[in-house]
């Protein structure tokens, strides 16, 4: 693998940290924060055409390099909307030849299997219609709404109930099974590219913080007690991206990634909260008022590692991984 | 090694504990609900609830008889505390456990006979005034003057951090009385009352829901009596204060820990046989060695001052050893409990929202009473010998 992006995929990062800056600027996030959802920025992701990018069609589309540096821009400025899930459960819809779901609608969708045919706690499911999830051996697509619950990731979380309402049954038994298990492995890779941002731009944002807030007569990013503390967790931003990076360029390439993609998660998603921990205390108390932008990282974070499942369990499964791989 | 708790002691305990659970169930309720909300601020039941103790003779445990205290040592008093945090009631915070023994020890005769005895009988708070935007870590360039003005001084400059000041009947002041460049060799504790003309305090919200403020002193008068301290002499008495503070956490690791142990006792995790509950009772056993740890160097700090001793790098040793540990369990406890633990209303949440209150609140005890970084130093040139 070749590790520097190509010419396109620079034009297709920029492009997107662009749009985020704009459209996802830390006073928009905080407006947007209770709802989890920022419908302004939902459209313009869906007019720049994040979705024609992510998605294969007879154009081309769905590179897996390419909807990483997205969900790393979008991760870099806490975007307030389903990114990841309406990426994997529209790719899911169009592999089992079900493209009728209207364009641009957001989308729900969980990495766990429902519980009693219960998803708790869904990232996007207070503003999707639309739910997409596991309930037993049964994939189903389900619509509806919730009225949802102020979760402190703003991942616009909800509970959704997968066996009411209007449901269509996509597939039953192993098939099933497998087909969720692909999509939550493609989940888990996009939130860990989510993460690896939000763990790079918490150390600018504290870099930055380091170089300007003087003490003793001198920047505090002098000390050596605070250099060792960034760097040692930039070594591990850096070690989720690079993880992040290489499993989406696994599943461009045809090879076995989804092993790779938990791994990504579980690091890229530990790591997204030390290096918050970290700028949050460089900041000294300033990071910890609400005035100040590391409470938000550190909740983003806490969100989109809990949105998983049991950290544990995820760690579990990447040494069962390494054992039966 | 000596028994540090004797028999009297424990005859003590057990009678506060007696004492504590007749008090008027209401009362304990309301008192708890608001320390738990916002422990920096004690409001209308706190203060209702520390009277009330004051009124029944249960306060000031190590203070003289002479002030209205038991006189008794301060294992005693460190007792007190604990059980108090153990029911996470509130316990007299920076007014009962800093500043008043800071004034036993380094204020005058006048002073000691006024505060102890309006601290006592709950009519006086204190909110600490040390740190400042740009003085933070770094004390000792604090800027805020007391210029000395007729039998006095006019105070101004800002402060920032003072918490609990928008109750404060009085602030705990640090101000630059000498030049500059005498740094820590320029400063004079002062006790000024919040009320005194020219002062400005306005709130700051943190992320754990904790209020704070900033203080504004534009020329204000406080008279030279109200000097704790030798001019420019104030630094042993800021240092005293603040190992008092590092000294005074303990016990709210306990109370957290026992908050996931009765979520996770009604997720039946605590004796069940799964991957899932082994897990948890390994972290849960793991805690707990770490909170007897930081109960043991509590006592360990009250023993130094009932010998007399003020606690230096054991009091930094204690302060990180207690926020570390708080922030460690609320954390694995919220993995533990899963994405249903983000719910931001606490209504129904499990814990009832404890331990993400405690994960959001707790990075403030990394800085709270001088950074970790701060408080490493300090154990390593104090209680080391390291060179500076
Ligand atoms: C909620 C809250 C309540 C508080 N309550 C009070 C109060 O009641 N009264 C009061 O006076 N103050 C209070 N404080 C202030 C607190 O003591 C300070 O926040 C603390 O001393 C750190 O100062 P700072 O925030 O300016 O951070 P800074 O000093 O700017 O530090 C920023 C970062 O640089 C690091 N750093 C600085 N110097 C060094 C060094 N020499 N070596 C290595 N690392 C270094 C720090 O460890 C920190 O990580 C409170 C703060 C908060 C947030």
């Amino acid at each position: 693998m070749d590790l520097r992006l190509s010419d396109d995929e620079q034009a297709i990062a920029s492009a997107f940290t662009d749009l985020f800056a704009r459209e996802s600027s830390r006073d928009r996030v905080r407006a947007a924060q209770s709802a989890g959802f920022d419908p302004a920025l939902w459209s313009a992701l869906v007019d720049i055409g994040l979705f024609d990018l992510a998605i294969p069609g007879p154009d081309g589309g769905g590179a897996f390099v390419d909807i990483v540096l997205v969900a790393e821009a979008a991760g870099r400025h806490l975007a307030c909307a389903p990114i990841a899930e309406t990426i994997v459960a529209r790719r899911l819809l169009q592999r089992l030849g079900h493209d009728d779901v209207p364009a641009g609608a957001p989308m729900a969708f969980s990495p766990l299997p429902a519980q009693q045919g219960r998803l708790p706690m869904v990232p996007g499911g207070s503003v999707a219609d639309l739910v997409l999830g596991l309930d037993g051996d049964t994939l189903v697509l389900v619509a509806g709404k919730s009225s949802g619950v102020e979760d402190f990731g703003f991942l616009a979380a909800a509970d959704r109930s997968l066996d009411g309402g209007d449901r269509v049954v996509l597939a039953a038994g192993p098939p099933a099974a497998q087909a969720h298990a692909v999509a939550a492995a493609e989940w888990r890779l996009v939130t860990a590219a989510g993460c690896a941002g939000l763990a790079l731009e918490a150390l600018d944002v504290a870099g930055r913080y380091a170089r300007d807030r003087h003490q003793f007569g001198v920047p505090i990013g002098s000390f050596q007690a605070v250099q060792e503390r960034l760097a040692t967790v930039a070594m591990a931003a850096d070690g989720a991206q690079l993880l992040v990076r290489e499993a989406a360029w696994c599943c461009d390439a045809g090879l076995p990634w989804e092993a790779a993609a938990t791994v990504a998660y579980a690091y890229a998603a530990q790591t997204a909260i030390e290096s918050v921990e970290a700028a949050l205390h460089v900041h000294g108390g300033y990071g910890y008022t609400l005035d100040y932008d590391p409470q938000l990282f550190l909740r983003r974070a806490h969100g989109l590692r809990l949105a998983g499942g049991d950290p544990e369990a995820v760690w579990t499964q990447v040494g069962a991984d390494r054992v039966n791989g | 090694m000596k028994t540090v708790i004797a028999d009297e002691q424990l005859t003590f305990l057990s009678d506060l504990r007696e004492y504590l659970d007749g008090l008027d169930p209401e009362l304990v309720a309301a008192a708890r609900a608001e320390n738990i909300e916002d422990p920096m601020q004690p409001r209308t039941h706190c203060q209702a609830f520390l009277r009330q103790l004051g009124e029944d003779g249960w306060l000031g445990i190590s203070w003289p008889k002479e002030f209205g205290g038991q006189g008794r040592t301060d294992i005693e008093h460190w007792l007190f505390a604990e059980e108090l945090y153990n029911r996470r009631l509130p316990n007299g915070l920076l007014t009962f456990n800093v500043v008043g023994p800071t004034i036993m020890l380094h204020g005058n005769p006048d002073q000691r006979r006024e505060y102890i005895s309006r601290i006592m009988d709950g009519e006086i708070i204190f909110a600490i005034s040390y740190s400042e935007p740009d003085a933070g870590s770094d004390l000792a360039s604090l800027r805020t003057r007391a210029v000395a003005d007729g039998d006095g001084y006019l105070l101004s400059g800002q402060k920032i951090w003072s918490t609990g000041a928008s109750i404060a009947t009085h602030l705990w002041v640090a101000a630059r009385t000498g030049p500059p460049e005498a740094r820590h060799r320029g400063l004079s504790l002062f006790i000024v009352p919040a009320d005194s003309p020219g002062i400005t305090i306005t709130p700051i919200i943190t992320q754990g829901g904790e209020r704070t403020t900033s203080i504004f002193f534009d020329d204000v008068r406080v008279p030279a009596t109200q000097r704790v301290g030798a001019e420019n002499d104030g630094w042993k008495t800021i240092t005293a204060a603040l190992n008092f503070e590092r000294m005074f956490y303990h016990n709210e690791p306990r109370w957290e820990l026992r908050q996931l142990a009765e979520w996770a006792d009604g997720a039946g995790l605590l004796d069940g046989s799964t991957a899932e509950s082994y897990e948890l009772q390994t972290v849960m056993g793991e805690h707990a060695v770490d909170v007897e740890v930081c109960r043991l160097m509590a006592l360990r700090g009250a023993a130094m001052l009932a010998a007399g001793q003020v606690p230096y790098a054991e009091a930094s040793t204690n302060k990180i050893w207690w926020g570390e540990l708080r922030q460690n369990i609320c954390s694995t406890g919220l993995d533990l409990i899963g994405a249903e633990g983000t719910v931001v209303d606490t209504d129904g949440a499990p814990a009832s929202g404890h331990l993400v209150h405690g994960l959001m609140s707790s990075p403030v005890w990394r800085f709270g009473g001088g950074t970790n970084e701060i408080q490493l130093d300090i154990i390593a040139n104090r209680g080391w010998g390291m060179p500076r």
